[in-house]
């Protein structure tokens, strides 16, 4: 860990993709927003608002068209393999070798960071109880339901233990119990320090879950700030309906805050 | 720091191999192939080509085998490095020959060749001449010591200049049709183990997501592609080796169809051949890693892969020409030197020079293949995906081109692939598939944007239609057949045209599998690809079905450049479309191209016999019009 601290601080985050004939499509439009160390931050925003790109950024899977962000402290585009080590990234996206068992997920990406021997059997047994995986640990992942698969897709991810969590819309395709179980998890992990990103289009879940928001819109950041902050900024009671307000506005050409 | 590195490699190599060897297809291919196909496949292919050779013609060399020994006295009297052995029975034959190779290969006496034959075989008096004037042919080559290229058909020249400044005894005849063989069965399973690897490797793993679940880990891209090759590299030489192990134990067992006897190889020369296995596996797997990475999906990679494949084909048909020998020109192009090594080892040379050429013309382009995989497979890479892939590319209707395209294959055809075939007819035959027909087409539909699944129909068909198109080939020939017959009425076909016609289709001194290659399987996969591939969806989308339908019939029976053979080839062409156009897959019609060609070539009298009566011809007229009407109606709605 550099500086002290661990976050992530991204600062006029840009990013543009080449289109056919010279067109461009701007998927992030120069955002700023930081999360500590203890702390849930949500990225809200409606599908194509951007979300996905801005989390593959800081997973150093995209590179930033401009703007930097650093990671536990590390430089996205400088020092990726640091960066990559530090953080944990989850994204419905991410897929799961479907013939090898969810303990074979866990050792072989556990390896990958680097983790071997006695230290590594350790962690695998301890994400296995953690997770609730006991019990299908030698089943290939092919055989497993859409509940058990993200909880094998978030063991992979935390088997390293790292410091940041970034999670693209963890619960989506969950059933209420996994997602509520899966809320409670990132609940624990924040309180034993951890700084988790991520993003959701579910309302409700953002409310209970995050201890601050920053809603997304066509690249950008409309607003950001506690839950309160928010309801307070746009006059509103409810995060849906503040949520409606700020796309509503967007489309009237007023400029992000 | 390359501790690391290699660890994790292996770590990679370990899991990946893993996950790919749970795969039931691929324990299919490693296992079901080798140890069930092979024998029961060979054993019918044996048990059915004995049944031919007793029935009709045998071939030249196996005649040899059975000589008379009247035929034999005059040779043996005027050449003394030559003698015989009479024997009175096949089994005696048999044992006198095991022993006599043994003498043979000793280097007292270095060029001593002894017909080792069976006195008590009743044979025909038109196989007994035929050997004859192969023995003659030979004894002429020994008088003038130089190879008379144009007197010779393509395989007895090659074989005799092969054995002529060598030891020869009959044993190698067998071993060089084996190394043939070897060649092309390595060739295929290398191409056919790394496409499965590969596909499972990256095209699979990026539309499951695990591509990107992989690359947000501390692991730099080219590891992950180092191991990736090593993975389809590793499963390509197991695989392929374990096939060609069973191919080697059906050869000791004599179940190979081109060798007369069991046909045991020396253990270093099976060395020799898992070897050579290596380095080939190295470059198939770079070439497919490269093509697979660039796809976007596996549909897409099937794209890539078949002209990958085909491309690595050509140089193995450089290693079948006649003269392509070991020398400096054939040594560093890739695939055909490693052919041509195999066949020298087979024959108990030892070439070491080319042997390491192979390894580094090889090693040199897997090299190469694999740093611009590295170079191109970036992160970025993988989910900058431009919007103009992911729709559609459409090409404006250009019947112009089409007919354009036919004209200068037509032209060429007939100025230079003729030209070319008259000097030397294999070379000619190559020459004019490949380069005028093929390459043309596939340089056409790239400039055109076609693609090659939707637009071109290089799709997988229905397993019942693909069946069917093989099957519907025998009453078409009868068809086909009746159209010339009634042709012949009007416009009768000169007797030496007929008489060359069959001379080319039966092209003498070769063995069963050139002959399908050439005249069977190579034209009907470069004229469907040209024909109803490329043209026929031209002209389609640019003048409606119908009349492409037409169009691409006439330009196929104009390309046969015979007036004699227009009307005919026109009637097969239209049904060939018929069934592309039904199917909207090439494959039925490859088949049923190449079945109707090797029924041409292997029993040119039974569309005659089969035609003769009235109910035949009713029978191949329901029998076309129920499979095209079922393979219609299949995909219609």
């Amino acid at each position: 860990m550099r500086n002290g601290f661990s976050s992530i601080q991204v600062s006029s985050l840009r990013k543009i993709f080449p289109g056919p004939r010279g067109q461009e499509t701007e998927a992030v439009a120069g955002i700023s927003f930081s999360c500590k160390e203890g702390e849930i931050y949500g990225l809200l925003g409606p599908n194509g608002a951007g979300k996905t790109t801005t989390l593959r950024i800081l997973a150093t899977l995209l590179h930033p068209t401009s703007g930097t962000a650093l990671v536990h402290g590390f430089d996205i585009a400088q020092e990726s393999i640091q960066v990559r080590k530090s953080l944990a990234f989850l994204s419905s996206t991410t897929g799961l070798y479907p013939r090898l068992t969810a303990r074979e997920i866990l050792e072989f990406f556990g390896r990958l960071f680097g983790m071997r021997g006695s230290a590594l059997t350790q962690r695998v047994e301890e994400v296995l109880h953690l997770l609730d995986m006991d019990s299908f640990a030698h089943v290939p992942c092919e055989k497993l339901s859409t509940g058990m698969k993200q909880r094998v897709s978030i063991g992979r991810s935390i088997i390293h233990d790292p410091p940041v969590w970034i999670l693209d819309e963890p619960t989506s395709g969950l059933d209420v119990l996994a997602a509520a179980k899966t809320r409670d998890f990132l609940r624990e992990a924040r309180n034993r320090g951890k700084c988790i990103l991520f993003s959701t289009h579910i309302m409700s879940e953002a409310e209970s879950l995050c201890d601050r928001l920053g809603i997304l819109h066509e690249g950008a950041l409309w607003a950001q700030g506690s839950l309160e902050e928010i309801k307070e900024a746009t006059g509103t009671r409810h995060l849906e309906d503040a949520f409606l307000h700020l796309i509503r506005n967007s489309s009237e050409g007023e400029v992000p805050t | 720091m390359r501790d690391g590195m290699i660890r994790t490699v292996g770590t990679i190599l370990a899991y990946e191999l893993r996950s790919l060897g749970r795969d039931k297809k691929a324990l299919v291919f490693f296992f079901g192939v080798p140890i069930l196909l092979y024998p029961l496949g060979f054993s019918l292919l044996r048990w059915a080509s004995h049944e031919a050779n007793v029935s009709s013609e045998s071939s030249p060399l196996r005649m040899a085998w059975n000589l008379y020994p009247e035929a034999l006295e005059d040779l043996f009297q005027s050449d003394s490095r030559l003698s015989m052995v009479l024997t009175e029975g096949p089994e005696e034959a048999v044992r006198l020959k095991a022993a006599d190779v043994g003498l043979l290969s000793s280097e007292q006496n270095p060029l001593h060749w002894i017909l080792v034959f069976d006195a008590s075989d009743p044979r025909s008096l038109r196989a007994h001449e035929t050997a004859n004037e192969i023995l003659e042919r030979y004894k002429r080559l020994l008088l003038h010591e130089h190879l008379l290229e144009q007197s010779f058909p393509f395989h007895s020249a090659a074989w005799f200049q092969y054995h002529s400044h060598d030891v020869v005894h009959l044993d190698r005849v067998g071993r060089r049709k084996l190394a043939d063989w070897m060649s092309t069965a390595m060739v295929v399973m290398v191409l056919a183990f790394g496409s499965f690897a590969c596909l499972d490797l990256f095209p699979a793993q990026r539309e499951r997501g695990i591509m990107e679940t992989c690359l947000v880990h501390p692991v730099p891209s080219f590891q992950w592609v180092l191991s990736k090759w090593l993975v389809c590299l590793l499963f390509c030489y197991l695989g392929t080796g374990l096939n060609l192990a069973s191919l080697l134990l059906c050869a000791g067992m004599g179940l190979l169809p081109m060798a007369s006897e069991p046909l045991w190889l020396p253990a270093d020369r099976i060395l020799w051949i898992f070897i050579l296995l290596a380095p080939f596996c190295a470059l198939v797997s770079s070439v497919l890693v490269y093509v697979t990475s660039l796809a976007k999906s596996a549909r897409a990679a099937q794209g890539f892969i078949l002209p990958a494949c085909l491309g690595m084909l050509v140089p193995l048909y450089l290693a079948w020409l006649p003269g392509s020998n070991l020398d400096s020109f054939f040594c560093v192009i890739p695939v055909t030197n490693l052919s041509l090594v195999l066949r020298a080892f087979l024959a108990d040379q030892n070439p070491w020079l080319p042997l390491l050429l192979v390894f580094f013309s090889h090693g040199i382009l897997a090299l190469v293949f694999l740093f611009v995989a590295s170079r191109s497979w970036t992160v970025e890479r993988l989910f900058q995906i431009p919007a103009e892939e992911d729709q559609p590319r459409e090409s404006k209707p250009y019947a112009e081109g089409a007919f354009f395209l036919a004209a200068g294959a037509i032209l060429l055809l007939y100025y230079l692939g003729s030209w070319v075939q008259s000097r030397n007819i294999t070379i000619g035959l190559l020459f004019s598939f490949f380069c005028l027909l093929l390459v043309p087409g596939i340089i056409y539909a790239k400039r055109r944007n076609l693609r090659f699944r939707e637009d071109l129909g290089l799709v997988r068909p229905g397993n019942l239609e693909f069946l069917l198109s093989g099957v519907i080939s025998f009453p078409l020939a009868i068809l086909v057949h009746r159209v010339l017959c009634i042709q012949e009425l009007l416009l009768p076909m000169p007797g030496e045209l007929e008489e060359s016609f069959k001379e080319l289709i039966g092209i003498h001194d070769q063995d069963w599998l050139w002959k399908v290659l050439l005249l069977a399987f190579l034209p009907a996969l470069c004229e469907e690809f040209f024909f109803r591939g490329v043209l026929l969806r031209e002209l389609k989308s640019a003048r409606g079905t119908g009349r492409a339908l037409l169009w691409s019939s006439l330009l196929f029976g104009l390309a046969h450049l015979s007036v004699f053979r227009f009307l005919p080839t026109t009637c097969l062409g239209f049904f060939l479309g018929l069934l592309v156009l039904s199917s909207r897959s090439l494959a039925p019609a490859i088949l049923c191209h190449a079945c109707f060609n090797a029924l041409l070539i292997f029993f040119p009298e039974w569309p005659l016999t089969a035609g003769k009566t009235v109910s035949g011809n009713l029978l191949a007229c329901v029998a076309v019009a129920l499979v095209v009407g079922y393979v219609w109606r299949k995909d219609r709605p």
